[in-house]
């Protein structure tokens, strides 16, 4: 299965108070639409506390909340990027408090078999070009076409 | 040359992050004809696991307890972000040459 992008789970300049408020809204939609449990948002949340996802990357720093696949029924990569920076500590130092404007929430019904999506993923993640792009995109087509032509 | 190597993958959620890291370890490693039994976990189960389970070697995403572990352990965020991507594999390719 390869990882592809929906507009519908694009939010170019996203509104969010917060972490915590972010993942609440890119997870209403997942939730409508059958990707995910209820409980998803909160267990995301919950788990981020423990072991945060924020990554610092060569021009950027991008947070890749996601949590057990066990919350998830199918899988989808929402994105949004943010009008203002929100906090997000670091995933290989989770003390360190870092600000991103950038996410990627990774909803994984199956990880291990879905490995190649994961790896397209952390492929983008180089392409500072790219993201750089996106971050100043308004609109979620654009953004949509600028990723799907980023890992194709 | 025909080599098994016994990974253990550890990330916060035991799923995502150690399965990223797992593949690209799995597909640069069998290019060079070793095979990746690799399994995932998480910080709180890997010191457990690294001592019952004849792991060859660790990698992880999200800092181990402090422990004596007696098998080599890397850094593997550097595959997510970029940055010591190089590294990490250099110090990969040594480790690995050590196992039998």
């Amino acid at each position: 299965m390869k990882l592809k992008f929906d507009a519908d789970f694009i939010y170019p300049k996203l509104e969010a108070e917060s972490f915590s408020d972010a993942v609440r809204k890119l997870s209403a939609k997942l939730i409508d639409r059958g990707y995910v449990e209820q409980s998803y948002p909160d267990k995301v949340i919950e788990r981020e506390k423990g072991f945060p996802t924020g990554i610092q990357l060569f021009s950027m720093v991008v947070g890749i909340p996601h949590t057990e696949a066990q919350y998830v029924k199918k899988t989808m990569v929402s994105v949004a990027t943010l009008t203002k920076p929100i906090k997000i500590n670091n995933m290989i130092n989770p003390k360190e408090s870092l600000e991103t404007k950038m996410l990627f929430m990774i909803a994984m019904a199956d990880p291990k078999g879905q490995v190649e999506i994961l790896q397209t993923l952390m492929g983008l993640f180089k392409k500072t070009s790219v993201l750089e792009k996106i971050a100043s995109e308004d609109s979620s087509e654009s953004i949509c076409k600028l990723l799907t032509e980023a890992i194709s | 040359m025909d080599k098994t190597i016994k990974l253990l993958a550890v990330c916060g959620s035991g799923t995502v992050t150690s399965s990223m890291v797992a593949g690209e370890v799995k597909d640069k490693l069998a290019s060079e004809g070793i095979t990746v039994n690799a399994t995932e976990s998480r910080p709180s189960e890997a010191q457990q696991q690294i001592e019952n389970g004849n792991y060859d070697l660790v990698i992880f995403t999200s800092p181990l307890p402090a422990g004596d572990y007696k098998i080599p352990i890397i850094n593997a965020t550097g595959l997510l972000t970029g940055m010591g991507e190089d590294e990490f594999w250099e110090e990969l390719e040594d480790t690995v040459k050590k196992i039998k």
